[in-house]
């Protein structure tokens, strides 16, 4: 299967904020060398501020981004309830979809990919990124 | 034979099969003792329980604070909404530091456990994958209405359902010469959970392959409820994809099928709706 270019896929800044951090940012870019990975659909990255959607489709920024933010809910609800301490990784399996959400420090990342995606490789690659940045 | 550990009262209930029928109360006993002896024998287990996408909370383990659950079942069933996009949820795991909260999809029930991450693989996969599928396909045989929701009315979500709306729309397919039905649903919030039964035998070939026959028990709830007015339609919608239709109906005429929450689909209603025999799916009634 031949891997849309992601310069051609919808990339929407949800809203900017003048001073964006170092964290956001470099998170952003190794999300864009993860999106090379063959069956990467895109991604989400929010912190506080700032929130950056970069999907194929572009009618799915809606519900992607529905679904991710109800997932983070229940996470801190499963959290709460649970005492848990707070969930710092998420995988969604759906029939047609595979989420995978993590956050790192006070940036939530989400990386949708096609079912058959192995999520832990791209989930290493993401860590042993954010490792080498030190944070 | 029943391996070590295993619950006695849930063997007892197994056994007594063949001796008397079982109620849908034992059958849930069975499923909560599973699930306690599963915490005895994995004490890395600290929540286990199984609920149904309409919010019903079909089981839980002994220790587990009800409104915990009931308001985490609350929020794990919109995301299950939410996941249609997706083809519908089968599997969601959180993992924090030292703990872990998994909820599979083990048929048109969805199992749900918070576990210490200690917790070896193997035994989860075991558990997730073997032990609670086959009693659950267990309750499942002596009780099917229990595991597929006996017929209930409940309402959908308000906030969700008009996000919803547009996608439904867009993505609802109609057979034949129902396209542009000018018909509004009596109530939005009545929606009856059925079980898919094969549209075969006579039915088949005399009736229409664009029709479906509803169980006659639950015709009489929707008209009991919808003030006596005629029900022209029906909708149905698969609960995974979240697909639609809607069609004519007729009451089932197999007596066997009565008060048994069953609807009879053709195969090429069933080939639309991606669904099969035994599943669930949502049906509205549709009046003038």
């Amino acid at each position: 299967m031949t891997k849309k270019k992601l310069e051609e896929s919808a990339s929407i800044v949800v809203e900017c904020c003048p001073e964006e951090t170092i964290t956001f940012d470099a998170v952003h870019e190794i999300l864009k060398d993860i999106c090379s990975f063959v069956g990467v659909q895109g991604y989400i990255i929010k912190d506080e501020d700032t929130a950056t959607i970069n999907l194929e489709d572009s009618e799915k920024t809606v519900p992607y981004a529905m679904l991710v933010s109800q997932a983070f809910e229940l996470a801190k609800e499963l959290s709460q309830v649970s005492c848990l301490g707070e969930g710092d990784t998420l995988l969604l399996d759906c029939a047609d979809l595979k989420v995978l959400c993590v956050k790192v420090n006070d940036v939530t990342v989400s990386i949708f990919m096609e079912k058959n995606v192995d999520h832990t490789k791209i989930l290493n690659k993401l860590l042993s990124y954010t490792e080498r940045l030190q944070f | 034979m029943f391996p070590r550990g295993y619950s006695s009262k849930s063997i007892k209930l197994i056994l007594d099969l063949k001796g008397k029928p079982v109620s849908s109360e034992e059958c849930v006993m069975a499923i909560q003792n599973t699930l306690n002896e599963l915490r005895n024998i994995c004490p890395q287990i600290s929540t286990a329980y199984i609920f149904k996408p309409d919010k019903t909370v079909l089981a839980q383990d002994k220790d587990a604070n009800k409104s915990d659950v009931a308001s985490t079942v609350d929020k794990l069933c919109m995301l299950i909404k939410h996941a249609r996009v997706g083809g519908g949820l089968e599997f969601f795991r959180v993992d924090s530091l030292g703990y872990c909260a998994t909820v599979t999809r083990l048929g048109s029930v969805y199992f749900a456990m918070v576990h210490s991450r200690a917790l070896d693989d193997k035994v989860l996969c075991g558990i997730t994958r073997g032990i609670v599928p086959i009693v659950l396909k267990l309750v499942e045989l002596i009780q099917p209405e229990l595991m597929y929701a006996t017929p209930q009315i409940f309402e959908d979500f308000p906030s969700e359902k008009a996000q919803m709306d547009s996608k439904e729309r867009s993505s609802s397919e109609v057979v034949g010469s129902e396209k542009n039905v000018d018909c509004t649903s009596f109530s939005e919030s009545v929606v009856s959970q059925l079980t898919v039964e094969n549209l075969n035998g006579i039915s088949r070939l005399v009736g229409s392959q664009d029709n479906v026959r509803v169980d006659p028990a639950i015709i009489n709830q929707w008209v009991t409820l919808g003030g006596q007015k005629e029900i022209i339609k029906v909708e149905v919608e698969e609960i995974q994809s979240g697909k639609k239709i809607v069609c004519n109906f007729k009451p089932i005429k197999d007596v066997a099928f009565y008060g048994k929450a069953v609807i009879q689909l053709s195969e090429k209603i069933q080939t639309t709706l991606q669904t099969k025999r035994g599943a669930a799916v949502l049906v509205r009634p549709i009046i003038k």
